[in-house]
């Protein structure tokens, strides 16, 4: 009793001073005695030092990252007892109890055993708090960026799909159906790199070859709503690609591959005598530099492509810088370029799949995208931290069709105001403001305003060890500026007519709960039920062009929302396994779907809202290792009914969807099964993937074309020497053909022999 | 180094040679059904005008959406050259699907215009000099899964535009409205009396500038190419009827026989104007019943 008293008087002084801070500008810092903790941590076999391992002290805010030697060093610790816990991919997490004593040194040393089961113990994006991924309330997977290496993928969305229930149509990401095929307008999975939004502001896709493979730590996938922590696009769920931290002890990188691609199988589909192929080169440096930690990586890729139109060329440098200040707050800057061009496949020829209709043979692309971002993070005390973001994201698309100018890039800058607090081991929030601003000018829509103001705030409490529960909630405020109506700056285009002349208004609240409670030791049950919201991005609202065909705006369309419940068990067998099933229901409204329409006089696309649909399932996924960790196997399984629930009965756009219909673009089944076998130096691995055929309600052209059921087969075989892995990889190896997109068939089968070496 | 072949390996690398023999489904297959042919153009050069041409297979007849009834070719690459002596002979091979095809022709657009059905260059099967319209339909079926030798003789005189009528359309009635309401009418230029659904493949030009739910006098100007016209009327169609449901509802009739059409003769580079005449709703739903023997107005 007395014990929860003195717990109970403390929380309220941690919530006085909180308050206090909040009120009163600078913060009011309570002056303690501190104590330092310091420790190694090694590998428990071979004694070597784990640099870059994840140091926490549980139940603040505290912790740090081992050095080139392995050692730690966490200041500014209150004195009290605690427990240290580390984490490193690919070792198992270890904890350990200390007692901290003012002006004092506690050491605490740590040997981690290896597990062969590569999962990311701790991910950041579930709850916008560090939290152990065996605890999110709401389903997330991880991908590493040594298992998305191995698959040899050349971008980063390629590395995506061996995520369950993760899929692409086209460059369109999918988390569990959410978001079909919106061809390059709007997405219903907001992608964030080290947590920041960089979808583009004009047209709401994202631009997949801003960051190269090789820079990412690791990607977190969050399934189901989460708008209650990141707002609009959050709707279908979050994909956050963090990146590398400079390497402690300095590490120079470089990754290349050449590929041919093989002759279509029909042999009327042969289309040239040339070879085809692609090659790529990536190179990164690391180091830390006592205080200062630089990363800088340069790329490029050039392909001939294996069709008509497929060509390109792409750049991309990053550079990271991070600066760890006296008090422990940290200064990280970072900036990524992107250059791309490119032929633009817009579909086949009926006769040939690799050939393009003559009138789009001249069609090109020219992608020029930054990103920026300066993130600086403060711990004031032991239970108290603040985080202050500034970002920006530019993207120039140009001109697809070859129509006369202008193209101008869409500009989104934004910040992010956070407040994290520790109260106690069992209980701690965030709290925060976002803010976000879009601006677009482009023929084709116009030129347009809109920010957004979003203060958040996400409570995790944890009555017991094996008991959690969350609560989060998010109000976005959103403001389209006014303009003139029409817009007349264009060359060579009718005046843009601006269907919001006197600018709108939007509020939303979204709220979130959720709950997970340890069964046993290894097994995990979890459930949450959230709202989100998607208001259109500029380029839905506006959009107008007429070649290569014409695409109307829709002045009545309306912002998507949505109500998701899951409920889902983890179960981890020691290191031999890691299980997991979850089923799913999310019910939206007046989702945006892209329309064609053919009356008496003209064919026609727009966008509609369908007033309800559906989406539920279930999920199931694995990772195993066995005998002795030489066989490994991936394997996940996603079966949806993407259902549309009602259509509007009086539309002004002549559409032909019927309640009971299937949502277009969604295979009801994917599957992924990835089996490896490791024999020492060498590793033998094979990727299937398997998507349901669409139906011909299904697709929105050509519904008579033919459809088949994705079956695709990869095969790769890896050699290690030190610090060198070569790799000799077959994608497609079955020669197979399909097509979800109409028009857009899958790549041909193709052989790629690459090197990655790290010094 | 050590490169070690294991047992294992080695199987599973025997296992994968046996099966690269096997044969399997490779999903698409390429589609077997063509329709194939030439298209002979005229000795004429193609006005300026014209945009392009391309050949276009009617999926059913009349088309109800030139967009969706209609497979259409790349666009025909037809030569402007002034000095050429021979007529252009261009082959198509076109992928389609098992089915009757009621009729094959090519089509021309004009520079920033959308496709219009009026546009014919030439039909398979159709000699418009002649006067006689019976296009020949194509049957592709498992036995029979290409048709060649589908040839098209097209005439850039179709693409005449030389000359002008004008005149004033008055309307009597209501225009019908709501969802059973009109969807478009459409001024039409017919070198001769349309007796049958097949005869209105003679329009010479085709004007749907006409604004919908007009109540004043409206006021066109049309090109059109030289000659004679027979028949010059104002087609309506119904939002919820099909492309066999127009109606005639008003023409450029005799002055003293409001049912018989008065024949117009059109200079090439003349104008002619005052072309008058009245729209009447009240005869929907049948729509205008006029003569169609070809007699001349009585004086």
């Amino acid at each position: 009793m007395k014990k929860q008293k003195d717990n109970g008087k403390m929380i309220v002084a941690k919530l006085f001073s909180l308050t206090s801070f909040l009120i009163l500008l600078p913060i009011a810092v309570i002056a303690q005695e501190h104590g330092e903790i310091r420790g190694r941590v090694r590998d428990a076999v071979n004694g070597e030092a784990l640099p870059g391992a994840n140091v926490q002290v549980q139940g603040t805010v505290l912790g740090g990252i081992t050095d080139v030697e392995g050692n730690f060093l966490i200041k500014r610790v209150t004195p009290g007892i605690y427990t240290l816990r580390v984490s490193f991919v690919g070792y198992q997490t270890k904890s350990m109890s200390v007692r901290v004593k003012a002006d004092s040194v506690t050491r605490g040393n740590f040997s981690l055993q290896a597990t062969t089961l590569e999962i990311a113990n701790v991910i950041v994006t579930a709850s916008r708090q560090p939290e152990e991924i065996q605890n999110a309330v709401v389903s997330v997977s991880a991908l590493t960026t040594s298992e998305a290496l191995r698959r040899n993928p050349l971008r980063i969305d390629a590395a995506l799909e061996s995520i369950p229930g993760v899929n692409l149509v086209n460059e369109n990401v999918n988390v569990r159906n959410s978001t079909g095929y919106t061809r390059g307008l709007g997405n219903r999975v907001l992608v964030l790199l080290d947590g920041v939004p960089v979808l583009t502001s004009d047209l709401g896709n994202m631009n997949w070859d801003i960051l190269p493979v090789t820079d990412f730590e690791r990607i977190e996938v969050i399934k189901g709503p989460s708008s209650a922590l990141y707002g609009s696009f959050a709707l279908g769920g979050v994909i956050n690609i963090i990146t590398k931290a400079p390497q402690p002890q300095g590490r120079f990188s470089i990754r290349t591959s050449l590929g041919v691609y093989d002759k279509p199988y029909e042999p009327e589909w042969r289309w040239t005598d040339r070879t085809l192929n692609f090659n790529r080169a990536d190179l990164s440096y690391s180091r830390q530099f006592g205080k200062l930690g630089m990363r800088v990586s340069f790329g490029r890729h050039e392909s001939t492509g294996d069709r008509q139109n497929k060509h390109f060329q792409r750049w991309n440098g990053t550079g990271k810088l991070t600066w760890t200040f006296g008090d422990a707050s940290e200064l990280s800057l970072f900036g990524a370029y992107a250059r791309d061009r490119r032929g633009e496949f817009v579909e086949a020829r009926r006769d040939n799949p690799y050939l393009v209709p003559l009138e789009f043979l001249p069609y090109r692309t020219f992608l020029d995208a930054y990103t920026f971002y300066a993130q600086y993070r403060r711990p004031l005390n032991g239970w108290l931290e603040m985080k202050w973001r500034a970002s920006f994201v530019r993207q120039l698309t140009g001109n697809h069709y070859k129509v006369a100018g202008d193209f101008q890039p869409a500009q989104g800058p934004g910040a992010d105001w956070q407040i994290h607090a520790q109260l106690d081991s069992s209980m701690s929030f965030a709290i925060g403001v976002e803010y976000h601003y879009d601006f677009a000018e482009q023929r084709d829509f116009g030129r347009h305003f809109a920010n957004t103001i979003s203060p958040y705030f996400q409570q995790i409490w944890q009555p017991r060890p094996n008991l959690r529960f969350t609560a989060g909630l998010r109000y976005d405020h959103y403001y389209l500026l006014p303009g003139p109506a029409q817009q007349t700056q264009f060359v060579d285009r009718v005046p843009v007519i601006n269907l919001f002349p006197d600018g709108k208004e939007e509020q939303y609240v979204s709220p979130q709960l959720g709950a997970s409670y340890e069964l046993a030791a290894g097994t995990v049950l979890h459930s949450a039920l959230g709202w989100g919201i998607r208001i259109p991005a500029l380029g839905e609202r506006f959009l107008q062009f007429d070649v290569p065909i014409r695409f109307a705006p829709n002045a009545n369309i309306m912002t998507e929302r949505s109500i998701s419940f899951e409920l889902g068990i983890r179960q981890r067998i020691g290191s031999a396994a890691n299980l997991e099933v979850t089923a799913f229901s999310n019910h939206f409204r007046d989702l945006i779907e892209p329309v064609f329409v053919a009356d008496a006089t003209s064919f026609y696309a727009t966008l509609v809202n369908i007033p309800r649909a559906r989406v539920q399932g279930v999920e199931a996924s694995g990772k195993f290792q066995l005998w002795q960790n030489r066989l490994g196997l991936d394997a996940s399984a996603t079966w949806t009914d993407p259902v549309i629930r009602k259509v509007n009965q009086v539309s002004a756009v002549p559409i032909r969807f019927q309640e009971g219909d299937l949502l277009s673009y969604r295979s009801r089944l994917i599957a992924y099964v990835s089996p490896s076998l490791n024999l020492g130096a060498i590793s033998l691995q094979a990727d299937y993937s398997f998507a349901s055929k669409l139906l011909q309600e299904q697709v929105q052209l050509y519904k008579d074309d033919q459809r088949v059921a994705k079956h695709l087969l990869d095969l790769r075989l890896l050699h290690h020497w030190q610090g060198l892995t070569t790799q000799l990889a077959v994608r497609n190896v079955l020669r197979y053909s399909y097509t979800q997109v109409e028009r857009n068939i899958n790549e041909l089968r193709n052989l790629t022999v690459g090197m990655m070496w790290e010094y | 180094m050590k490169f070690p072949i294991s047992k294992p390996l080695l199987g599973l690398t025997l296992l994968l040679l046996l099966w690269g023999g096997c044969s399997y489904d490779h999903g698409i297959d390429p589609i077997p059904y063509r329709i194939k042919g030439t298209v002979i153009f005229d000795g004429v050069i193609p006005p300026w005008y014209v945009r392009e041409a391309r050949v276009a297979i009617a999926k059913r007849f009349p088309p109800e959406n030139l967009a969706t009834d209609l497979i259409y070719s790349d666009p025909l690459q037809f030569n402007r050259d002034t000095l050429r002596t021979e007529p252009d002979t261009l082959h198509y091979d076109l992928v389609v699907d098992p089915g009757t095809y009621p009729a094959v022709g090519v089509l021309w657009r004009k520079s920033g215009a959308s496709w219009d059905i009026a546009n014919i260059l030439g039909i398979y099967g159709i000699d418009f000099t002649g006067g006689s319209l019976s296009p020949k339909q194509i049957v592709i079926n498992d036995d029979h899964p290409i048709a060649d030798s589908v040839n098209v003789f097209a005439s850039w005189d179709l693409t005449k535009r030389d000359a002008i009528i004008e005149g004033d359309i008055t309307f009597r009635g209501e225009w019908p409205q709501g969802t059973e309401g009109t969807e478009i009418v459409a001024i039409a230029f017919f070198p001769i009396i349309p007796k049958t659904q097949l005869d209105f493949l003679s329009v010479k030009a085709l004007d749907i500038n006409v604004p919908l739910f007009q109540k004043t006098p409206y006021h066109y100007r049309t090109a059109v190419g030289s000659g004679e016209y027979k028949f010059i009327a104002l087609f309506w169609k119904g939002r919820k009827t099909s492309i066999f449901d127009i109606r005639t509802i008003g023409f450029y009739n005799c002055p003293n026989d409001p049912l018989r059409p008065k024949p117009l003769p059109v200079a090439p580079n003349e104008t002619k104007s005052g072309i008058d005449f009245t729209v009447d709703f009240s005869t929907l739903p049948a729509g205008v019943n006029f003569k169609k023997d070809g007699a001349d107005c009585q004086q």
